[in-house]
C-alpha cells in the first residue's frame, strides 16, 4: 500500500457516471484495482475506456460517483496524486515544437527526475534530440512512455500504451510494465487487444457501452478468445463433426474450403480438421468487437 | 509554476518579437512622415475642414490638427493602427494559450503534472501578461528615441501616461480573450467572439459620437476608455477610465480562472 493511503486498492471507483449533453458516456462504473497488480481495462472502441481514464486523471469531472487513487480523492488531492501517478494518453499530447529532451527537462523540473530514465530511453531506443513534429507515431509513443515514468510514480495509468509500437517494442514494454509491477507498484491500462491483456495482466475489467460488463480472471479471458479458422482441403469437407462441437460455428463453406469461428479452446476443432487432408490452414484472432459480440450478444 | 511561465515565454518569443518589431516599424514610419505632414499642416487642416464632420467623428478624431507629433501620432497611429496591432496580438496570444492547447491536445501535458489548474491558469496568464508589458514598452517607448532622431520631442510624462493607458487597454482585451479561451475548446471560437465583441464595441462608440441621443452607448465601449489622443495632446490620463479597464481585466480574469478550474478538458 502506498504511503499515506487508507484504501486497500490503488484505484477505487464507485458509481462513476458521466454524461456529455444527452449522451451517457459512463454509467455506474465501479471497480477496484489492487496494489502491485497489472490491471487491464478492456473494451471495444467507444466503450468508455478513455472517458473513465480521464475521470481518474481529473481531466473531466464525473456527473456522479467517486474516484479514489492511492487512497486519495482524485479531485480534492489531484495535485498530490499527479506527483505519484504516471499518465499516458491515448492520443499524443506532446508539444510538436519541443524535442524529446525538452519534454523530459520540463517534466523533471516539475515532477522530479526518474531514477531509471536513461535506461528506459536506451531500452526503447528513443532519440531525444528530434522535435516531436518530426517523430513517427511509434517514436512519439516511446517518448510518452518515458515521460510517464518521470518522478518515479507509484501508479501508472495508461491509455492504449502499445498503440503505434512494433511487436518488438510491444514486448519490451510488456517487460518494463511487469518489472514495474514487480516492485509493488500498480499498472492500470486500457486496451482493445485481448492478446496483450492476456499476456501481462493479473485481472481484467471488461467495459461496453459505458458500463462494466464484468471483471474476469485471466483463465476466463482465455475462454473468451475467438479464433477465425480458414481451411482448404483436397477432398470434400465433412462438416458434421465440426458442427457437433458446441464452440464451433461454420461461417462459410464450399466443397473444399471452410471458414469457422471457434470460441475458447480450439484444440478439438483443429484435431477434427487435421483428420482431413488439408492443403492450407490459417488461424487468426478475432477482433475485440467480434469477441464482445460473441460473448455479450445482449 | 515558474517552469510553465518560462516555457511559455520561450515558446512564444518569436510572435512577441514579430509584433514588437511591426509596432516599432509603424512608429518609425509615422515619425518619419511627420516632418512633411507638419510642413503641410495648414493645407491639410483646410482640406480636412472640407470633409463632412461625421467622417472624423466616426474615426474618433477629436482635433483636426497635425501641427505637433503628439497630435499626429494620437490620430494616425494610436487611434487606429496601434490598437489593431495590439488587439490582434492580445487575442492571438490569449486564444492560443488555453483553447489552442486544448484544441491541439497538448493541455493534457500540463494537466498530467502535479500543478493545480489554478496555477496552470495563473502561469499561462502571467506569461501572456509579461508579453503584453514587453509589447507596450517596445511599441510606446520607442517613440522617444525615434522622435529625437527626427528632431522632435515628446515629454517622458506623456509617454508614461500613454504606455499606462495602452497597457490597460491591451490588458483588458487580453483578459477578456483569456476568459473565452478558458470557456471554449477551439481557439477560433475565442477569436471570433472576442473579435465580434470588439467590432460591436467600436460601433457603439462611433454611434455614441454621431448621435447625441445615443451618447449613453459609449459607456459600454472599451474604445471610449482608451483615448490616446487626449493623453498625447493634453496629458489627459483619466483615473476613472483606467479603473474601468482594470475592472474589466479583473472580472474576466477571475471568471476565466473559475471556468478553467471547473471545466472538463476532453482533449
Amino acid at each position: 500500500m502506498a504511503k499515506g493511503s487508507k484504501s486497500t486498492a490503488a484505484i477505487d471507483t464507485t458509481g462513476l457516471s458521466k454524461t456529455f449533453g444527452s449522451k451517457q458516456a459512463l454509467s455506474n462504473v465501479s471497480f477496484s484495482v489492487p496494489y502491485g497488480s497489472i490491471f487491464g481495462f478492456l473494451g471495444p472502441n467507444g466503450a468508455g475506456k478513455t472517458t473513465t481514464i480521464r475521470c481518474l486523471m481529473d481531466f473531466i469531472r464525473p456527473s456522479a460517483g467517486s474516484v479514489s487513487l492511492l487512497g486519495l480523492d482524485s479531485r480534492r488531492d489531484s495535485t498530490e496524486l499527479k506527483r505519484r501517478i504516471g499518465y499516458l494518453s491515448s492520443d499524443s499530447q506532446l508539444n510538436p515544437n519541443w524535442t524529446g529532451q525538452e519534454h523530459i527537462d520540463f517534466f523533471e523540473k516539475i515532477k522530479g527526475a526518474s531514477a531509471n530514465r536513461a535506461e528506459l530511453v536506451k531500452r526503447l531506443g528513443l532519440d531525444l534530440s528530434t522535435k516531436v513534429r518530426s517523430l513517427s507515431t511509434g517514436n512519439k509513443q516511446k517518448l510518452a512512455i518515458v515521460l510517464c515514468f518521470t518522478g518515479d510514480p507509484q501508479l501508472l495509468i495508461m491509455d492504449e500504451p502499445t498503440r503505434g509500437l512494433d511487436p518488438l517494442l510491444q514486448n519490451e514494454l510488456y517487460d518494463i510494465l511487469t518489472e514495474f509491477a514487480g516492485s509493488k507498484k500498480t499498472v492500470f491500462f486500457s486496451s482493445h487487444n485481448l492478446g496483450e491483456v492476456e499476456r501481462i495482466c493479473d485481472a481484467v475489467l471488461l467495459v461496453k457501452d459505458g458500463r462494466v460488463v464484468e471483471e474476469k480472471s485471466m483463465a476466463s479471458i482465455r475462454d473468451m478468445k475467438v479464433h477465425m479458422v480458414s481451411a482448404t482441403t483436397s477432398q470434400a469437407f465433412d462438416v458434421r463433426r465440426l458442427q457437433a462441437l458446441p464452440n464451433v460455428k461454420v461461417i462459410a463453406k464450399t466443397k473444399t474450403t471452410i471458414d469457422l469461428k471457434i470460441k475458447g479452446d480450439f484444440n478439438l476443432a483443429l484435431r477434427n480438421l487435421l483428420m482431413m487432408k488439408l492443403t492450407d490452414l490459417t488461424v487468426n484472432h478475432a477482433g475485440l468487437e467480434e469477441v464482445f459480440l460473441e460473448q455479450y450478444k445482449d | 509554476m515558474l517552469p510553465i511561465i518560462k516555457r511559455e515565454l520561450w515558446d512564444r518569443k518569436f510572435s512577441l518579437l514579430a509584433y514588437s518589431v511591426v509596432g516599432i516599424a509603424l512608429i518609425w514610419l509615422y515619425v518619419a512622415l511627420f516632418p512633411s505632414i507638419k510642413a503641410s499642416s495648414v493645407q491639410l487642416e483646410k482640406l480636412f475642414q472640407a470633409y463632412p464632420k461625421a467622417v472624423f467623428q466616426a474615426l474618433g478624431v477629436q482635433e483636426l490638427s497635425f501641427n505637433t507629433l503628439q497630435k499626429f501620432l494620437g490620430v494616425e497611429l494610436f487611434s487606429f493602427m496601434w490598437p489593431i496591432l495590439a488587439i490582434v496580438f492580445a487575442i492571438s496570444r490569449a486564444g492560443t494559450t488555453l483553447a489552442g492547447e486544448i484544441e491541439r491536445g497538448t493541455m493534457g501535458l500540463y494537466l498530467s503534472l502535479p500543478v493545480s489548474r489554478l496555477r496552470i491558469f495563473i502561469a499561462k496568464y502571467t506569461s501572456g501578461l509579461i508579453s503584453m508589458i514587453v509589447f507596450v514598452v517596445f511599441t510606446v517607448f520607442a517613440i522617444l528615441p525615434l522622435a529625437a532622431a527626427y528632431g522632435e520631442s515628446i515629454s517622458l510624462a506623456t509617454i508614461m501616461q500613454l504606455s499606462a493607458l495602452s497597457f490597460l487597454f491591451i490588458l483588458a482585451v487580453y483578459s477578456a480573450t483569456m476568459f473565452f479561451s478558458a470557456l471554449f475548446s477551439e481557439r477560433s471560437k475565442a477569436y471570433m467572439i472576442m473579435g465580434g465583441i470588439l467590432v460591436v464595441s467600436y460601433a457603439a462608440n462611433v454611434v455614441a459620437l454621431l448621435k447625441s441621443n445615443l451618447n449613453w452607448l459609449h459607456w459600454g465601449s472599451i474604445f471610449y476608455y482608451f483615448n490616446p489622443q487626449d493623453v498625447l495632446s493634453n496629458n489627459g490620463f483619466k483615473l476613472s477610465h483606467a479603473g474601468v479597464l482594470v475592472g474589466t481585466a479583473v472580472i474576466f480574469t477571475l471568471a476565466g480562472s473559475i471556468i478553467f478550474v471547473n471545466r472538463d478538458v476532453s482533449n
